[in-house]
């Protein structure tokens, strides 16, 4: 990965080009034979617990998952979906989520959005404000964003600039209804990377304009049409002077604006890796099965989407993860992004999600424990849909292996079952990191919090981190190699 | 002095306060305006007694208590998605608003409006840009005809659009920069081309999606909005839309520098018709209900519940807000306590009604008194505070203390199991509950909440009243406690709304959820006694919705802004 990075790069030195030049139309193809496959980051974020058993031992050999499952008399339904990646997954027992006990002493958050709060970030400055207004004037410390900063959006600020998106976020239904906005786990400086809940507007967004179409020219720039020069030009004069304007705005706002400014400007940035490429120049490797992923059901619309006395989604949630899930791995198999974050509902959705499985709770009645059955019915599908979306990966050849192999895949939920207990807390790893992990075992870490975990995650990435989060919820990456 | 308003219902109190003074002490007083003009001696007095009174004694600053931050900060504030498409449409002149799809909001405590959380991202940017350029390409580009040059057309343009644009006249370093961007494009597409680029550029333009709230640097940290800011302040806040005709007018002539400049422009904004859908937004926000849209509704136990009978419910709401606040007195009481509303087909039975026979029209009609009064009796509001199976008496209860009565309730014990209790026919939902209330963990907060909820026990999961429940009686009294005026027992929803109309933390409670929806931010020190005192000076008409917020946008701090 560091290779392709520094070559993109070098390419736009030699191109005298900006540091945010224009996207692919051609896309170098990577070949099964390539051995220099990107990384990715992939966070898969399960609301209200995964539970699960633990058992004696570190490695419990191939079949740990369901062994400790089953030997504790239950039924092993969680570790079902999981049954063809045993080979490809560390399980990680017993670890803590300190920072997401203290986030979740905040007013409103609890367990649920304390949890989300720092899931993936261990805890920036100014969460966990413990008093209604304890956080000053400070909003985005009242809302328990604080200065938060996930582990997707460390690893994209370094690699983000190699592919288009340099960060893709999908949720289904997660910010519909109550809850939602407890949900929030991704952020950039406390600022929300709140993902996509819409596949139709995701699928537009990605494969609005098809996939990269063949392989670029061998050097130089390619022959473009004068219209797409125009188009490029046009483009990229409307984006600087979009980007100027912010850059205008940041000077007379207030401190209290600049983040959300720079978030603007992020979003600028990818925006102009969109406009047609006119150098020739090489940006992500899309796999050999790059495609269109199948187009989403259309949502039935309404007079006005805002209005609220309309029921705003008609779709539910197997169209939208089934849809998700395709758009997902077909963003990476293309190598739109590298960094990703995908998310099934909320922690703390009161609405009812599977009746089309005939489970009559709300999610987080669920979770809360009133029917366990149900409880785990829900979870095990959504574990289910992480599977599938791994095994798409798994079955995906690159290089030597498959993209499963060139990832690093990382499961865990906000809490450890839905009752606001936030130890031991699940996590799965997916994916060797290109080689880096030793995967189809189960490693035991009571001694270590999330922290730990990101810390070794992130730096599997090639960036560079000591601790993640809060300082003092860090003891010593755990090792994963 | 203990301030009702701002209670922490918690054994925590006392600690609390010490967090809440600290917080205070902060901020420097010297950029504190005077007193709220708009309330008279009694906000002002409230302002300046509000620092000891939310600081304790002040003993975190060694016993001087600084005037707390009375103003907000300068922000830049996205349009909200609603506003976005008003204002594209009034721009380009549409027939209708843009439907296109835009990335939710988050919604935080209640509201969908507040700056900090209306952000531009990837996806949003996305869809802007998207937005902006179909737009653009249907522009119809005004035409240059000789003497005038295509350079002086362009500028000619550049100032009267932009101007509608960024609701403010451009600055020449503004116009100079768009001329640039104009004759940039037009060299590769002429004329036309360079009009479109400045069109779909200023459609997704920082100055185009932020309302300016800054001010002037040179007036230093304390600022008073301009002239155009408070246009478009008021516009928004009122019509939901950009400022119109008369707003601009006002503005060009530096007129709304005064609360009675302010108030005269509020006045006549409340008499359009886009005061209507605005004022309905604020009130779906005060009520806990601005994604009723998203509710849903367990199919076997409320097969009743359709996207129709959905839809109906909201709209009936909407009617029921419209025929108090414009066509009725316009108070809080009237609010709560009006018996009247609007039914269809879909809801004429779930009140139990003749169905009046005009299909999905909405007809006034006359409840029954003796179940229905008000707001909190609507079954949009039942529906919303409720759970998709059942009436779930916390969440009403919490509805009831937080939303209503904006109490703060303390956090949950981190190490609390939370276990509702399971369904079980053979029980009422109260039955149920009540066993989950004696807990001793759980008592602490609960018994806060779950007497309220009781109360409600006569509206099922959908709204529907009810007298027995799997065959039982329903037990409705509700009981109310440690609150400051609202302290006692009452039985079913017309009593407790009888109550919120005696209370005057309701009234508070309104006035304060007014302002926080019209700055789109949390309020800071010192602006609970400011609409306190708006709440006083109103209570004894039963607190006119119309008069709080003409108050609230004559106040100093809607206008004022602290820049750090």
């Amino acid at each position: 990965m560091a290779n392709a990075i520094l070559k993109r790069r070098t390419l736009l030195k030699q191109l005298g080009a900006s540091a945010f030049l224009a996207a692919p139309v051609f896309r170098s193809v990577l070949s099964e034979a390539q051995t220099n496959a990107p990384l990715r980051l992939i966070l898969l974020n399960i609301p209200g617990g995964v539970p699960h058993v633990g058992g004696p031992g570190s490695d419990a050999g191939p079949d740990f998952f369901f062994a400790n499952e089953l030997s504790a008399g239950r039924t092993g339904q969680l570790a079902m979906p999981f049954a063809a990646l045993q080979s490809d997954m560390i399980v990680i027992e017993g670890s803590k989520q300190p920072a997401s006990e203290m986030v979740s002493g905040f007013f409103e958050l609890e367990g649920h959005g304390g949890g989300c709060r720092t899931m993936f970030g261990g805890k920036g400055e100014g969460q966990g404000c413990n008093g209604p207004n304890a956080c000053g004037a400070d909003e985005a410390s009242s809302y328990g964003y604080g200065t938060a900063t996930t582990i997707d959006q460390i690893v994209a600020a370094q690699i983000g600039a190699a592919t288009q998106f340099s960060s893709l976020h999908m949720g289904s239904l997660w910010d519909k209804g109550q809850g939602g906005d407890h949900a929030e786990s991704f952020f950039l400086n406390g600022q929300p990377v709140r993902p996509m809940s819409d596949p139709t507007a995701a699928f537009m967004r990605l494969f609005g304009n098809g996939v990269p179409a063949g392989t670029a020219p061998a050097s130089g720039p390619p022959a473009v049409d004068p219209a797409v020069l125009n188009d490029y030009y046009r483009g990229k004069s409307r984006l600087d002077k979009l980007r100027a304007e912010i850059e205008a705005i940041q000077k007379v706002a207030g401190s209290g604006e600049q983040t959300k400014l720079d978030a603007h400007l992020a979003a600028l940035r990818d925006l102009e890796k969109s406009l047609p490429n006119i150098t020739g120049g090489q940006q992500g490797m899309a796999g050999a099965s790059c495609q269109v992923p199948p187009a989403p059901m259309v949502m039935q619309g309404v007079a006005n989407p805002d209005d609220p006395t309309h029921a705003s989604f008609t779709m539910e949630l197997p169209q939208t993860s089934a849809a998700f899930n395709q758009i997902a791995f077909q963003a990476i198999n293309c190598d739109l992004t590298r960094v990703m974050g995908l998310q099934w509902l909320s922690s703390g959705d009161h609405l009812p999600r599977f009746e089309w499985m005939g489970l009559k709770l709300d999610h987080h009645g669920m979770e809360h424990g009133s029917s366990p059955p149900e409880y785990y019915a829900a979870q095990t599908w959504i574990l289910q849909q992480c599977a599938d979306f791994v095994t798409m990966l798994k079955n995906t050849p690159e290089g030597s292996g498959s993209i499963l192999d060139n990832s690093v895949i990382y499961l865990t939920s906000e809490m450890t079952e839905g009752n606001h207990i936030h130890q031991p807390v699940f996590q799965l790893v997916m994916g060797k990191a290109g080689g880096q992990f030793k995967t189809g075992r189960r490693i035991s870490a009571a001694d270590k919090n999330n922290n730990d975990v990101l810390v070794s995650l992130v730096n599997a990435m090639g960036v560079k981190v000591a601790t993640v989060g809060d300082e003092k919820f860090n003891t010593t990456p755990l090792s994963l190699a | 002095m203990r301030l009702p308003s701002f209670r922490l219902i918690s054994a925590a109190l006392p600690a609390l306060t010490l967090l809440l003074v600290a917080c205070s002490a902060e901020v420097n007083s010297q950029h504190t305006p005077s007193g709220p003009t708009a309330t008279g001696s009694s906000g002002g007095n409230a302002a300046a007694s509000g620092g000891a009174g939310m600081g304790g004694n002040g003993a975190t600053t060694g016993g001087t208590v600084s005037q707390a931050l009375s103003i907000g900060p300068t922000t830049v504030r996205r349009l909200t998605n609603t506003e976005y498409r008003n204002s594209v449409q009034k721009l380009l002149a549409l027939g209708a608003a843009p439907t296109e799809t835009l990335e939710s909001a988050a919604i935080l405590k209640g509201f969908d409006n507040f700056s900090a959380t209306l952000t531009v991202n990837g996806a949003l940017a996305g869809e802007y840009a998207a937005i902006a350029k179909t737009r653009a390409k249907d522009f119809a580009v005004p035409p240059c005809a000789a003497p005038a040059t295509e350079e002086s057309c362009a500028r000619s343009f550049i100032e009267s659009f932009g101007k509608q644009a960024f609701r403010r006249p451009l600055t020449s370093a503004d116009v100079d920069g768009y001329l640039a961007l104009f004759s940039d494009e037009k060299t590769r597409t002429g004329y036309t081309g360079g009009i479109t680029q400045i069109v779909e550029t200023m459609l997704q333009s920082g100055l185009f999606l932020y309302r300016s709230e800054l001010g002037v640097e040179a007036q230093g940290p304390t600022r008073h909005l301009t002239s155009y800011e408070v246009a478009t302040l008021l516009a928004y806040m009122f019509t939901a839309k950009p400022p119109d005709d008369a707003l601009f007018i006002a503005a060009d002539a530096d007129a709304l520098k005064t609360p009675i400049q302010v108030e005269e422009q509020v006045r006549r904004l409340m008499k359009t018709p886009d005061a209507r859908p605005a004022i309905r937004q604020f009130m779906r926000v005060f009520s806990g209900t601005a994604r009723f849209g998203d509710v849903r509704k367990n199919a076997d136990t409320f097969p009743q519940f359709t996207a129709s009978v959905q839809a109906s419910m909201g709209l009936e709401t909407d009617a029921f807000v419209d025929s108090v606040v414009w066509d009725g007195d316009g108070t809080l009481n009237s609010l709560y306590t009006s018996p009247d509303s609007f039914i269809n087909s879909d809801l004429a039975p779930l009140y139990g009604l003749p169905d009046p026979g005009q299909g999905p029209k909405l007809m006034p009609t006359h409840l029954n008194a003796k179940e229905r009064a008000g707001l909190v009796t609507q079954l949009s509001i039942l529906s919303t505070h409720s759970k998709a199976y059942d009436s779930f008496p916390i969440l009403r209860g919490k509805f009831v203390r937080v939303t209503l009565l904006c109490e703060v309730l303390p956090p949950m014990p981190a190490d609390a199991k939370i276990t509702p209790p399971p369904q079980d026919p053979s029980f009422t939902t109260r039955e149920r509950f009540a066993a989950h209330s004696q807990n001793p963990t759980c008592a602490t907060c609960h018994r806060l909440i779950d007497p309220v909820g009781f109360g409600l026990e006569n509206y099922d999961g959908i709204g529907r009243y009810r007298t027995t429940e799997n065959n039982k009686p329903v037990d409705a009294s509700g009981n109310i406690t440690d609150s400051p005026d609202m302290n006692g027992a009452y039985s079913g929803g017309v009593e407790l709304a009888s109550k919120l109309t005696q209370s005057q933390e309701a009234k508070q409670c309104l006035a304060l959820q007014a302002l926080k929806w019209s700055l789109g931010r949390e309020e800071v020190a010192g602006e609970r006694e400011l609409v306190n005192g708006i709440a006083a000076n109103l209570a004894a008409g039963g607190l006119d919705i119309r008069e709080v917020l003409v108050n609230i946008a004559k106040s100093d701090n809607f206008v004022a802004r602290s820049y750090q």
